[in-house]
């Protein structure tokens, strides 16, 4: 059965959806680090904010949450000013790693009941509906049984999990993910990549910051590219090719090219690639290491060549 | 009118006041562009509190002050130190409690034995009526440390710039570190009898932030920084005759009026200069055909 | 000797109450200070309320307005000159508020009054008079009140002040209102301890309970009851030593500190010796049979 679309879901559909139009934001210092950005996310979408360092991507995620006034141009989330959709709860945030003080005094479930501290009155004292939904979302990410646990005692993907967490108590429709996968395991990756497919099913916006290339097209439908402007926008099949990440990346972007590479044979089966973001290593069919430059290395290739052919 | 101006130099007290604090000044701005450059500057706030102690110990023994100064500032040091790295306590906590306990312990010792130094004189110096065994030891202190500052201004530099590289160089990295120390420590208590305990740190901060704002080559700051800190030092005792005030607070006035200065009209860091940068830039920016 | 004669006295009665109800403001205080990374910041507002207090005196207003007026004035242009230059925030700091301190001095020298410099500067809790007794009370407890009320939301200023935003929270707001608490407390310890040494209370109890637990509940009540304990115990002995009564409670706070420092059931340098020695002695066996 194909439901049709109701009334609810409709309006939530207009009201949920983040506008960047013409954002430039210049510092004190006099460096321009965005100008003239312009893209639009739908409700429902997962979307990667691509770029290199210092290509103001930080700045313009800054500049979604909040936090710094564009000198020129607007963000406007559903219609509404950032202020007021703040004051909603509509913008959840998960920090990077490495700006939280993992010794502070507060455990695990102080930290998942900040993300309703918008419901609460002036005096921020939970209710019963409160901790409902700070046990729910715990559950979720299952760190129920960590809740009693400071924050420094976890490990690294159960970090990352409580600050989901608290974005799942807060209700967001618009959640900005900084560098999630950043000293994550698999395992957790996976989970989080899991639970954002869910929470885009439900109509949410996910915006993450990444500089994680290989993990944009396998879980984001969008994709922004910037390098101190918005290069491109739109559906990630469309917007990440190659020429798109050449423009954004210029020089920076490291190449494994198979046909200037060493790998003489490959149909996908025998070749490994290993990468963290940097240049990869590659093994070849027989487990040997893969140069990414067959000029120079002649020797290591005919070599190569003629154990081949001695099998 | 001119031989109003003149007065000051008339007195003996007077000159020696001015020539002193001058001496001074130029010793702690010097230092103070590397307290800067390293981030020392609540470490400099730090040790001339932490000094005291030492000071109402050494007259309570009839040792020389800086003796007493130099081994309670560095216990200060050292203990700043152990506590940090057994803790995860920050660093400014660190400091905070470190050298309040030992200003207390100081505190507590004067008010024990009130008659082995005043502590007017520990909290705002007492340039005015300084003896002449405690010029010879101030004397003493700025003529040593600009020597060691003069011979190993660089190896400091590198040291406060990049740590590992003067490491990996061969420098002793302890070695350098333990010289600012000492440096800070033995310059704190010369500065003390200046502008007392609590504007030491001016003297230690205020001239290298000016000359920060200034320039950008490390050489040059050192010397803005000395001039400034002379200048405002001598200007800021022979200002205090007319005021009749504080010494220690016209000289830190004087200082802080000049960074204020710097502050807004510095050529390239200045309030103006960087208002002026950034609109241009924008509009640059603004300016691009999309 | 009797050694309840303490308690004969009204100004000692006075003495101990003002005394706990200054600790535990400062002592809530320094918890958020500490976690925030301001420790010195509350070293820098107590100086530089001194100017604070002069004007207000001239211009016949209530000293405590003139001191938490001055001390705010430091705590936001420190805070705009550092977003506006390049200069670090720790030399902004001390570059502020030793210029403040300054003028204060001159000021002060200048202006003829009947507060006596050394109370301000070193506090005199045993000869309080009853108006300031009534003064330092109300302060202090609408002090702690509204940082008690308002603590959840402070403590996410402190934790995370991206998500405090993204929430809808006015942390400009938070952040002003943080630095007037911490003004307002000075104001109101000045009495007791003075300029000098209020940075004590504001930096060591909060370090004391923090090494003590993980929770912040907890944390709070630690705080104060060690600083609740030191006030009173200074006070105490210093009626029997006849020594600085601020100096012998910031002794007596660096004691407890001292001690969770040693004997802290976690973090605790005994406890960290312990938890690594049971590591050697398990991780042994299983190095050899690698």
């Amino acid at each position: 059965m194909n439901p049709a679309p109701t009334n609810s879901t409709v309006a939530a559909g207009l009201r949920n959806e983040v506008l960047v139009s013409d954002v430039t934001v210049s510092y004190n210092n006099g460096t321009v680090a965005v100008y003239d950005a312009t893209f639009r996310l739908q409700a429902g979408s997962i979307c990667a904010l691509v770029g290199v360092n210092g290509s103001g991507k930080s700045t313009l995620f800054k500049t979604i949450m909040g936090f710094l006034k564009p000198a020129q141009g607007s963000v406007t989330i559903g219609g509404e000013t950032i202020a007021s959709a703040q004051r909603l709860n509509w913008v959840a945030y998960v920090p990077q790693s490495e700006e939280v003080d993992w010794s502070f005094p507060v455990s695990v479930w102080d930290v998942v009941m900040m993300g309703r501290y918008g419901y609460m009155s002036f005096l921020r004292i939970p209710g019963a509906a409160d901790r409902r939904l700070v046990e729910a979302s715990l559950r979720r990410v299952e760190m129920w049984d960590f809740r009693e646990r400071q924050i420094g005692e976890l490990s690294g993907g159960q970090k990352k999990r409580v600050f989901l967490a608290r974005a799942l108590a807060q209700q967001g429709r618009v959640i900005l993910l900084d560098e999630p996968f950043t000293g994550v395991d698999v395992k957790t990756e996976a989970a989080i990549v899991e639970l954002l497919r869910e929470l885009r099913a439900a109509g949410n916006i996910m915006l993450v910051s990444t500089h994680n290339l290989g993990s944009v097209p396998e879980f984001c439908d969008q994709t922004v590219i910037i390098n101190r402007t918005v290069l491109a926008a739109g559906p990630t099949v469309e917007v990440f090719t190659e020429q798109n990440l050449a423009r954004a990346f210029g020089g920076v972007l490291r190449h494994f090219r198979f046909d200037e590479s060493t790998i003489q044979k490959h149909d996908g089966r025998t070749v490994t690639v290993l990468t963290d973001d940097e240049r990869p290593l590659v093994f070849g069919k027989d487990g040997h290491v893969e140069y990414s430059q067959r000029n120079g290395r002649e020797e290591v290739v005919k070599q190569r060549a003629e154990q081949e052919d001695d099998e | 009118m001119m031989d109003a101006l003149a007065v000051p130099f008339h007195y003996d007290y007077m000159l020696k006041a001015m020539w002193v604090s001058a001496l001074i000044g130029s010793v702690c701005g010097c230092l103070s562009c590397f307290v800067t450059l390293k981030g020392w500057s609540l470490m400099g706030d730090a040790l001339s509190h932490a000094v005291v102690p030492g000071v109402a110990l050494a007259y309570l023994v009839g040792a020389p002050f800086a003796v007493g100064a130099f081994f309670a500032g560095l216990l200060a040091a050292v203990g700043m130190g152990f506590v940090k790295t057994k803790t995860s306590l920050r660093e400014d906590a660190v400091i905070g409690i470190v050298f309040t306990t030992f200003f207390a312990a100081g505190l507590l010792l004067i008010s024990l034995f009130p008659s082995s130094v005043s502590l007017k004189s520990i909290v705002f110096g007492n340039l005015l009526g300084i003896s002449d065994a405690d010029v010879s030891q101030v004397v003493l202190i700025a003529l040593g440390s600009l020597l060691v500052l003069g011979l190993r201004w660089r190896d400091l530099v590198l040291f406060c710039f990049d740590p590992n590289q003067a490491r990996a160089l061969g420098l002793n990295v302890r070695l350098l570190n333990f010289t600012l120390l000492t440096l800070l420590s033995v310059t704190a208590v010369a500065a003390l009898q200046a502008v007392g305990a609590c504007l030491v740190v001016a003297m230690l901060v205020t001239p290298g932030a000016t000359a920060y704002l200034l320039t950008d080559r490390f050489g040059r700051m050192l010397g803005l920084a000395a001039g400034m800190g002379a200048g405002t030092s001598f200007i800021g005792a022979y200002a205090s005759y007319f005021l009749d005030g504080s010494t220690g607070g016209c000289i830190v006035l004087l200082q802080t009026l000049v960074f204020l200065l710097a502050l807004v009209w510095a050529p390239k860091h200045g309030l103006l200069a960087s208002r002026s940068k950034r609109l241009q830039a924008l509009k640059a920016a603004l300016g691009r055909p999309a | 000797m009797n050694w309840l004669s303490p308690f004969q006295y009204d100004f000692m009665l006075a003495a101990l109450g003002v005394g706990a109800v200054v600790g535990i403001v400062c002592a809530v205080l320094s918890c958020f200070l500490v976690l925030k990374g301001w420790s010195l910041m509350g070293d820098a507002i107590s100086h530089a309320v001194l100017p604070g207090i002069v004007l207000a005196h001239v211009a016949g207003v209530p000293l405590p307005i003139g001191a938490f007026c001055s001390g705010l004035f430091c705590a936001v242009s420190t805070g705009f000159i550092k977003s506006h230059s390049r200069v670090k925030e720790d030399t902004v700091m001390g570059v502020v508020f030793t210029g403040l301190f300054a003028l204060g001095l001159v000021l002060f020298t200048k202006v003829e009054s009947d507060q006596h410099l050394n109370h301000i500067l070193f506090g005199s809790l045993l000869g309080i008079p009853r108006a300031q007794i009534i003064q330092t009370g109300v302060i202090g407890a609408g002090t702690l009140l509204v940082t008690l009320a308002l603590r959840r939301d402070l403590l996410l200023f402190c934790f995370d002040p991206a998500h405090a935003r993204s929430i809808g929270l006015n942390t400009a707001r938070l952040n002003y209102l943080l630095l007037s608490l911490v003004a307002l407390s000075i104001v109101a310890a000045l009495q007791a301890v003075g300029i000098i040494l209020v940075v004590a209370m504001l930096v060591t109890p909060g370090c004391f309970a923090y090494l003590l637990t993980d929770r912040f509940g907890r944390m709070l009540w630690l705080a104060a009851g060690s600083a609740v304990g030191s006030c009173l115990g200074g006070v105490y002995v210093s009626f029997f030593i006849n020594g600085s009564t601020g100096a012998c409670i910031v002794l007596l706070q660096s004691t407890c500190f001292l001690l969770a420092l040693m004997f802290a059931p976690k973090r605790g340098l005994l406890a960290s010796r312990w938890r690594r020695q049971a590591a050697l002695v398990e991780g042994v066996p299983t190095g050899k049979r690698g």
